[in-house]
């Protein structure tokens, strides 16, 4: 039924939406991780992506938080020689994590979440009217 | 009941089938909010649909393990977009939320249409 579909693809875009958000916790709380070791690589920012997936039995297209990657780029690096990640010119690199993206990432995953759960209670609401329509 | 008007509750049936594709689309187009490059569907009008119904019946389906044709559903792509953002998404989700508002009253209309039809019927059974 094409009611029961919509409401697996609206649920589908919730779980890819809160896996996003997953990632954005992981990386602003990460984002003063530096390595532990002379020179060793701080933490690397995580990407999420999303990928199409057909639901075989009912024909439905929804979608799926896909691969969890890494994002390429300098890591930005400051002096402080006592350090103990510090190289051998006292330079200490950090996360490439910039908080404002991650908070920007956020808002938008919270707001397509929520776009996608009015659109599971609206149709919630359809599916119920037509169950109460066979009481009458 | 006469034979040239479409019988009410057949022309609710319908309305409401289409009602129900068209929130499977808008579910699809609300979901696929961030995805790039996505453009977002909808169905032709209803008033196109019940010119040529029947002739659209797409793939049967006569074992549970076929795939579903693609697109079986009949959604075509909008061509002219509110908003696209720059990773080539076409998804303005004001304009989806307008059409789920919009798909929903109509499915409350066409309901409640169907339920006073089959009231009728059971005051002229006499069980009103």
């Amino acid at each position: 039924m094409d009611l029961d579909r919509a409401l697996t693809i609206s649920a589908s875009g919730m779980t890819a939406q809160s896996s996003r958000l997953r990632v954005v916790a992981e990386n602003l709380a990460n984002q003063d991780s530096t390595g532990t070791a002379p020179g060793a690589d701080p933490y690397r920012r995580k990407t999420v992506t999303f990928e199409r997936h057909v639901d075989r039995a009912t024909g439905a297209e929804s979608l799926r938080p896909g691969r969890v990657g890494t994002a390429p780029g300098e890591f930005p690096a400051h002096y402080e020689p006592n350090h103990p990640a510090a190289d051998e010119r006292g330079y200490v690199r950090t996360p490439n994590v910039d908080s404002l993206i991650e908070v920007m990432d956020m808002r938008e995953a919270q707001r397509s979440y929520s776009a996608n759960l009015s659109v599971l209670e609206t149709t919630r609401g359809m599916l119920q009217r037509a169950i109460d329509s066979l009481r009458a | 009941m006469s034979v040239n008007r479409p019988d009410p509750q057949a022309l609710a049936g319908q309305r409401l089938q289409w009602l129900e594709q068209r929130q499977q689309v808008l579910a699809k187009n609300i979901a696929n909010a961030n995805t790039p490059g996505f453009q977002p569907s909808d169905l032709p009008p209803f008033e196109r649909q019940l010119q040529r119904a029947g002739a659209a019946a797409g793939v049967m389906r006569t074992d549970p393990k076929h795939l579903a044709s693609a697109g079986s559903d009949g959604a075509v792509r909008e061509r002219r977009n509110a908003e696209r953002s720059p990773d080539g998404n076409g998804v303005a989700l004001d304009v989806q939320a307008l059409k789920v508002a919009e798909t929903d009253q109509a499915h409350a209309l066409a309901l409640n249409l169907h339920r006073s039809w089959v009231g009728m019927f059971r005051t002229a059974l006499g069980r009103g």
